[in-house]
């Protein structure tokens, strides 16, 4: 009994390594969450206000009641007399610049909190306009408030939030092929020719791999299936660790090229990185360089 | 450090638990929606997850942390089948295109996938037609200079990689369903 609560007693509190890359994780985490806002800074209004695109009347509709979203705050500015334009901005301008603050290790914590607090409620505010992406860095946020706890529990907090994240890789990963594998056209190849024709036009590469070497698009649909089925198992062997993380990359950078999930690529990419830390990119001059930066 | 660490292994197990929990609820809908489109051992599953319930009071639980923790969507993408349909609601002022707004590529790409998310919920008349109203308020707000659109709903249907080998065509149909004033 004891041997078993000190093998788990290790697996979730002794994990140290890379430990001094730790602010280049949040650096990461936080520099992206940064990036992402300001990419659709100049469409705020048209994303998250009320009277956006899709207005708050159908987005309060497609969520629950009790969901903490965007109103409840500026709702709350416009009580003190502010308009709502000016209070939108305030929340946005707060979100932003806690991203700075954290980046400058400036009440890091207290930030980190913040920011997944707004951005929660950024993503509860455009219900219709939130895919996989905006999920991702949520999560991803949720660790980095972890990451951000600095007390002399360092170490236990750290080795809890990386073995949490390879976890709750390893349910993504699993139940995204569990459910393409109910299914019939991932094994056909059809699953990845209507994707590709979904989100970008049908163009004269993907006509001709689909009129001229169909089983091509059967090939990668089946590997994305098998793989995610057994990503869990993959990754936590140490013979299939190093194939798996490149394949997962790989498969990443491919979906950011071929159907431009730019977001859904990039987060997927740190986050699996950051989990299972591979050698070849971690050391690589640019993080050994920043490392006493960050520290 | 005792307690701090039995307080960690309790969250992680929550998190895991409801993370599970969230996604075998999220497939269980699908023997209402997508049950035929399932393959034999799909619908197996979902026959076997009929007898998978959670207490009322855990789920609301786990639905308020995993609201905070971005899992509450599950990781069903694309599943079981991707869709062969599209549907989108397009624009015009005097046949002159009126694109949704988006000045970044993301912001583009997010706007636009309100057609992707909204899906299914777009065959719905009522649902559409508020969501047509929605952003035609926007447009006519961004554009001060349009006073009436045409709105079409145009609808593309993909063929499999085997029709495809047979020569069917991508089979795109548009209709107009309203003219709309600006007062």
């Amino acid at each position: 009994m004891d041997a078993v609560l000190n093998k788990i007693n290790i697996f979730f509190f002794g994990y140290h390594k890379n430990i001094e890359k730790k602010n280049i994780f949040i650096i990461a985490i936080s520099a992206f969450g940064l990036l992402n806002i300001l990419s659709i800074l100049p469409d705020i209004y048209n994303i998250y206000s009320k009277n956006g695109v899709i207005n708050y009347g159908i987005n309060d509709f497609l969520i629950r009641n009790d969901q903490f979203r965007l109103t409840f705050i500026t709702g709350a500015l416009e009580k003190i007399g502010l308009q709502y334009e000016y209070s939108l901005a305030i929340v946005i301008a707060i979100y932003i610049c806690s991203f700075l603050f954290i980046l400058m290790n400036y009440y890091r914590l207290v930030f980190a909190i913040i920011v997944l607090i707004i951005h929660n409620a950024l993503v509860a505010s455009s219900y219709s306009f939130s895919y996989g992406a905006d999920y991702m860095i949520s999560f991803s946020l949720f660790i980095n408030v972890f990451l951000c706890i600095d007390s002399k529990y360092n170490k236990i907090i750290y080795s809890f939030a990386i073995r949490l994240l390879q976890l709750q890789l390893c349910v993504i990963y699993f139940f995204s092929g569990v459910g393409k594998a109910m299914g019939n056209n991932w094994y056909t190849g059809d699953a990845i020719w209507y994707l590709v024709s979904t989100y970008t036009n049908v163009n004269i590469l993907t006509a001709f791999i689909a009129t001229t070497i169909p089983f091509l698009f059967q090939i990668i649909s089946l590997s994305v299936v098998i793989f995610e089925l057994f990503y869990p198992v993959l990754i936590y062997n140490k013979i299939t660790k190093n194939v798996a993380l490149l394949y997962i990359i790989i498969t990443h950078i491919i979906i950011i090229l071929v159907i431009n999930l730019y977001t859904f690529g990039v987060v997927m990419i740190i986050l699996n990185v950051i989990a299972f830390q591979p050698k070849l990119i971690l050391e690589l001059k640019y993080f050994k360089r920043n490392e006493y930066i960050a520290e | 450090m005792k307690t701090l660490k039995i307080f960690l292994i309790s969250v992680l197990l929550f998190h895991v638990f409801s993370s599970f929990i969230i996604n075998i609820q999220i497939i269980k809908t699908w023997k209402t929606s997508t049950y035929s489109s399932l393959n034999t051992y799909g619908k197996k599953i979902i026959d076997y997850l009929e007898y998978f319930n959670t207490p009322e009071f855990i789920q609301t639980s786990m639905r308020n942390y995993a609201y905070y923790t971005g899992i509450e969507r599950g990781y069903e993408y694309y599943s079981p089948n991707a869709s062969n349909k599209q549907t989108k609601i397009v624009f015009r002022n005097n046949n002159i295109s009126v694109d949704l707004p988006g000045k970044t590529f993301e912001s583009k790409f997010k706007i636009n996938s309100v057609f992707t998310i909204l899906g299914g919920q777009l065959e719905n008349e009522g649902f559409r037609n508020r969501v047509i109203q929605s952003m035609s308020v926007r447009l006519f707000t961004l554009n001060p200079n349009i006073n009436h659109m045409d709105v079409s709903i145009v609808k593309k249907e993909f063929p499999s990689l085997d029709e495809i080998q047979k020569g069917k065509p991508i089979r795109i149909e548009e209709s107009t369903v309203y003219n709309i004033n600006k007062n």
